[in-house]
Parts: structure tokens; sequence; C-alpha cells
């Protein structure tokens, strides 16, 4: 079993998104350790971009604080690398095409697999053109993990499925990240058939952004993913150890009971 | 994907997978009007009615005096309404969106030609606008700003990033991803996801059409050179196409760039592609995908008019590999035919002095 698959066995998984850098690497570093240690099951790492389409302001605020804080995939990576004894959750990077491109595609997949990273996450490289990055990172042992969305129609889902591993991130909303505001399909409804397609686990983001909504999402996919919330959050304490070890727990112990079955939590 | 998405080693579909839907469907539509001959005539009496189509080729004897070198025609794109060439493909886009049956219309704007232009076509049509425009953008061209607003566009200003082109395309794609079932995003230039490239020089190759058959018409011979400015590339798309198979055959096909030396990203202020200077003006561009800082992201451009800081060019601009490029004109390529080039000013900036503002066509010689 992959680290991915373990972090979905047995119970529904908690992902958090940050971006890395933000504000500056040591804090980054302190807290991937902080939510792995409260059992996170899977850390999602963000690539700072300048031109992040599919984050909102949340996410794309963060990755320029971290731009500005002299962040770089190679010190990112370097990061990583360091960080892999420490912590126990499978680490998943999530960065745009064009940083993945500067870096030079192999070196990319090479470093990545060198700093443990278990998987990752391309959100502008829609599958038909993501042959090349595939096929590098599963040399190397780790996951592709694909993005599906409300209208992704069922034949293009045939289509990701087939070249997903890990995971698929089912994208909650037509909308960019932590937008909560735009309803859309139940999600029940639209796990549903994605489940009929596929037998990957299924995590679903965008827009959580509240136990309640983590609950809603836990109960029709197998993970949640957490973002913009937590950054939101965390933003105002800075470089603030003590205050981000403050907010951070209680938000992420609000948060788990409401993902699993049988807690008191789920109506 | 029914055609291909690329030119050469450049092109593709780099966008979210919600918008992959949205453009298959409008592949779709953009390729069943391309063989519909009521689109073709209703875009041809468009352009010809309302836009003031064909636009003069006009002798511009003074500069060709001034300039003591080659016979200088100017292909007066101005004289288009709205004042640009923008309509062109507004109106191809526009006429499209409401065959989709697409209620609403989206659009990003660096100097509001684009904008305005969008406008001026979403009001023909009677559909709703929404043009997204840098905070920054609005401040410096408030004129196109009332213009839009007068045509019943909503301009929604762009705080994030930089604050200009690029962020406002940045938004309108988010726009669209979040309205994608009734939205239209007419995007202005040879850029974007495919079919944009590939649609945007479709709609803006009257330019190059109209312009070979009238200097055939005033010279009997095609042109020595033929030049553009380059922010994305639709204006050149728009004229050089008509003109590549003929410039084949004379073996005299390639990418020349005509400006300044890009500034280092470093010292923050570049246009920022790397090896494209976005804010000179070009014989075209040699053009590599955005990869404008080392690690990927992109930096402001640095033009003082808005029109030109695109921070990239399209795909069709990129050299293929059977493109020859073509030494910049002060130090003339061996191969090239005999005629003078026609020589840029070509300031070398420091990183202490101030970028030469990037004019208009006509001033930048």
């Amino acid at each position: 079993m992959t680290s991915i698959a373990q972090a979905f066995a047995g119970k529904k998984a908690l992902i958090t998104y940050l971006a890395a850098g933000d504000p500056d690497l040591e804090t980054t570093a302190f807290l991937l350790k902080l939510l792995d240690r409260e059992g996170v099951d899977l850390l999602e790492v963000g690539i700072p971009f300048s031109d992040p389409l599919a984050d909102g302001p949340v996410i794309q605020q963060a990755g320029q604080r971290a731009l500005s804080g002299g962040a770089t995939l190679k010190k990112i990576l370097a990061l990583l690398k360091t960080l892999a004894p420490e912590i126990s959750a499978p680490r998943v990077l999530m960065g745009y095409m064009n940083s993945l491109i500067a870096y030079g595609l192999e070196a990319f997949a090479d470093d990545s697999a060198a700093a443990g990273v278990s998987g990752v996450i391309v959100p502008d490289l829609p599958f038909h053109q993501s042959e090349e990055l595939a096929s590098l990172l599963k040399e190397r042992d780790m996951d592709f993990i694909l993005m599906v969305t409300p209208n992704t129609t069922d034949k293009r889902l045939k289509a990701i499925a087939e070249k997903a591993s890990g995971f698929l991130y089912c994208v909650s909303t037509l909308g960019v990240t932590g937008d909560s505001a735009n309803a859309g399909t139940p999600l029940k409804e639209y796990t549903d058939r994605v489940r009929s397609i596929t037998s990957l686990p299924l995590a679903l983001g965008f827009g959580v952004n509240s136990p309640e909504k983590a609950r809603l999402a836990a109960e029709a996919a197998d993970g949640v993913v957490v973002g913009s919330a937590l950054i939101s959050l965390l933003e105002p304490c800075g470089t603030n150890l003590e205050c981000l070890e403050k907010k951070a727990v209680p938000f992420l112990r609000s948060l788990q009971p409401s993902l699993q079955p049988g807690s008191g939590l789920v109506k | 994907m029914k055609t291909s998405m690329y030119f050469g080693p450049f092109g593709g579909q780099y966008v979210p997978e919600t918008l992959i839907p949205a453009l298959d469907e409008l592949e779709e539509a953009f390729l069943a009007s391309a063989t519909d001959s009521s689109f073709g005539e209703e875009l041809l009496t468009l352009l010809r009615d309302y836009d003031g189509r064909p636009t003069p080729l006009y002798f511009a004897s003074r500069m060709t005096k001034a300039l003591g070198g080659a016979k200088i025609y100017l292909k007066r794109e101005d004289l288009n309404h709205t004042g640009a060439h923008k309509i062109n493909n507004a109106l191809g886009q526009v006429l499209l969106a409401k065959r989709m049956g697409k209620k609403r219309i989206i659009a990003e704007t660096g100097a509001g030609q684009h904008g305005v232009a969008t406008a001026t076509a979403a009001a023909l049509f009677g559909l709703e606008c929404v043009v997204y425009m840098g905070e920054e953008d609005i401040r410096r061209q408030a004129p196109n700003v009332d213009r839009m607003d007068l045509l019943g566009a909503k301009v929604i200003s762009v705080t994030s990033g930089t604050g200009t082109l690029k962020d406002a395309v940045n938004e309108a794609i988010r726009d669209w991803v979040t309205n994608v079932e009734d939205s239209f995003y007419v995007i202005g230039s040879v850029m974007g996801p495919h079919p944009y490239p590939l649609m945007v020089r479709e709609f803006q190759k009257v330019i190059g059409i109209e312009a070979r058959a009238q200097i055939l018409e005033k010279e009997g011979r095609l042109p020595d050179q033929v030049i553009a400015c380059v922010g994305g590339g639709s204006n050149a798309m728009g004229i050089f196409h008509a003109f590549v198979k003929s410039a084949w055959r004379r073996g005299g096909w390639g990418w020349r760039r005509e400006s300044t030396p890009p500034p280092s990203p470093e010292d923050g202020r570049g246009c920022s592609t790397a090896p494209t200077p976005t804010c000179s003006m070009m014989t075209t561009d040699r053009f590599s995908p955005p990869i404008p800082s080392p690690q990927g992201s992109t930096i402001r451009g640095s033009a003082r008019s808005t029109a030109t800081s695109t921070t990239q060019a399209g795909p069709l601009m990129s050299p293929s590999p059977t493109t020859k490029l073509l030494k910049p004109s002060g130090a003339p390529a061996a191969s090239r035919g005999s005629s003078p080039p026609l020589r840029a000013p070509t300031p070398s900036p420091t990183s202490t002095a101030p970028l030469p503002p990037c004019r208009r066509t006509a001033s930048c010689w």
C-alpha cells in the first residue's frame, strides 16, 4: 500500500493545504510538523506562483507573501527533504505548470522523489497534456493526482480516472479555492457519479471552511481538503509560532470529529 | 480536441479542469462556424457596415522621405470603429457567443481598447458585458473606462497581484470558471488556451488579406517587409498570416526582433517574459512561453502604455523548428536580402535608467 492509500485506509482523511514559504519557510516547517503531530492524514504543500488560476484570493495572497519572502521550488524541495524523517503524513506537492517547466520536469520529478514527496497535483495541467509528467512521476513511484469537477463529463471522468493514481481530487464547486458561496451540484450526487466510474479514494476540496461543511463533504467523499480557511485563520499570526499553534490546534480538533462517521457530530 | 492545439512546441491548454468542457464546446462551435456560410456572411456584413472595413492602406510619403529607406505603407487599423483592430475579433467572438446561446460576455483589458471593442460588440447584440481591468490601468486609461461605462459594460477593478493586465486576465478566468455555463470569455489576443490563439488569428486575418490585395494593387508586388508591433500578437498575426506563404516562396521568412534588450528580471521592472521584451516594437519577436522569472512566476511588465504590458506573446508568435530566426536589424543576418532594414532606436536601459516608454505604433520606429 502506498503512503497515500494508507492516508485513506479505514477512515475519512483530513487533508490540509498550506502555501510553502508563507510567510517564510521556517514557519512552514513548524506548521507541517504541527499538522502532522495533530493527526492530519495528508499534507498538501503549495508551490507559490504569481498567477494561480484555480485559486481564490486567500491562496493567491499566501503565494504572494511566500514569493516576497523568497520561497522558491528549490528551497521548498530542500525543506521537504530535511523534514522527511520527522513527518509521518504523506506530503503532496501542489503547483502550477509554469513553476515545474521553469524547474525542469525531470529534475522536478527527481528532486521530489528524493525529498520524499508522495504525489503531485498540477491544477492547470489537464490530463490530456499530462503524459510526460505522469510517466516521470510513475517511474519514481509517486502518485499523479488529477482533479475532476462537477461539470466533467462521464467520458472524460473515465479517461481521467484511468490516468490518476493515489486519489481523485474532486473540486466541489464551479469556482476557485476558498469559494464557498457557489453551492452547485449536491455533493453526494456528484461523488456517487464519480464513484460509479472509479474505485480511487475521493477527496473533496474548495470551500470547506467549517466543521459543518467538512461533515457534509466527509459524508460524500473519503477525504476532505481544507486550505483557504486554515490559511485565513493563521495569517494574522505571521511568524509567531505560539500564536500559530494556539489557532491551528483547536481548529483541527474541531474538524476531525466531524469527519468520522459514528461520531456524535454526524447527524 | 478536433484540431491541433499546438504551434510548433507552444500552445495547448493550461487551465483548470472546470474550463475544459467550455473549451470543448467553444472549439466545436468555432469549427462549425468556419464552415457555416451564414456565420461568415453575417460577420462580413458587420465588418463592412458596422466596423467600416476595409481599412485603407496609406502611403506615408513624409515618413518614407524622412527615413530615407523603404517606401512605407500604413495599414490603417486605427480607422476601425472604436479606433483599433480589436473590434475585428470582438465582433467575431461575440457573434459566436450569441449563436452559442450565451447570455453574458466576460473580457479582460489592458489599455481598454479590447474592453471598448468587446463592450461595443456586446451592446450591439444586447448581451450583458463584464470587463476586468487592473486598478492601475483604470487610473491610467480613464477615457476608455468611461466609454465602456457608456456602452453599458460593467468594469471591474482588479486589485489582486500587480493590478495590471495579467491580473485582469486571471480574474476574468476566475469569473469564467465560476460562471462557465452561461458566460463566454472574449480573449483579446492570440493567447490563452486553445482554441483562442487559432480563433483570434482567424478573426484578425482580415487585416492581412486586405493589406495583401491593397499592396498588390498599389505596387504590383509584395512588400519586402511586413512590420507589426506585438503585445500578445493579435494584430501581428492578423497581418502576417496572409503573407507567410509568399514569404516562404521567396525564401525570406523569418522572425526578427526590433527592440530594446530585455532588462533582467532581477531588477523587477522588466517586461517579464524573459527572452521577450513585449513592450518593444518588433518585426515580430521570438517568443517562448511565459517563464519570466527563474522560478516561473511572472513579474509585472514595465511599459508605461498599458496597451503593451502583456507578460507574454501568444504561441503563434513563437518560432517553430522550421522558422528562421533573423538577427535584429542593427546586425542584419547575412542570408537576408539586400533591402536596408528599418532601424529602431535601441537605447540600452541600465538598471537605474527608466525604460523608454512604449508608444503607439508609428512613434516607435
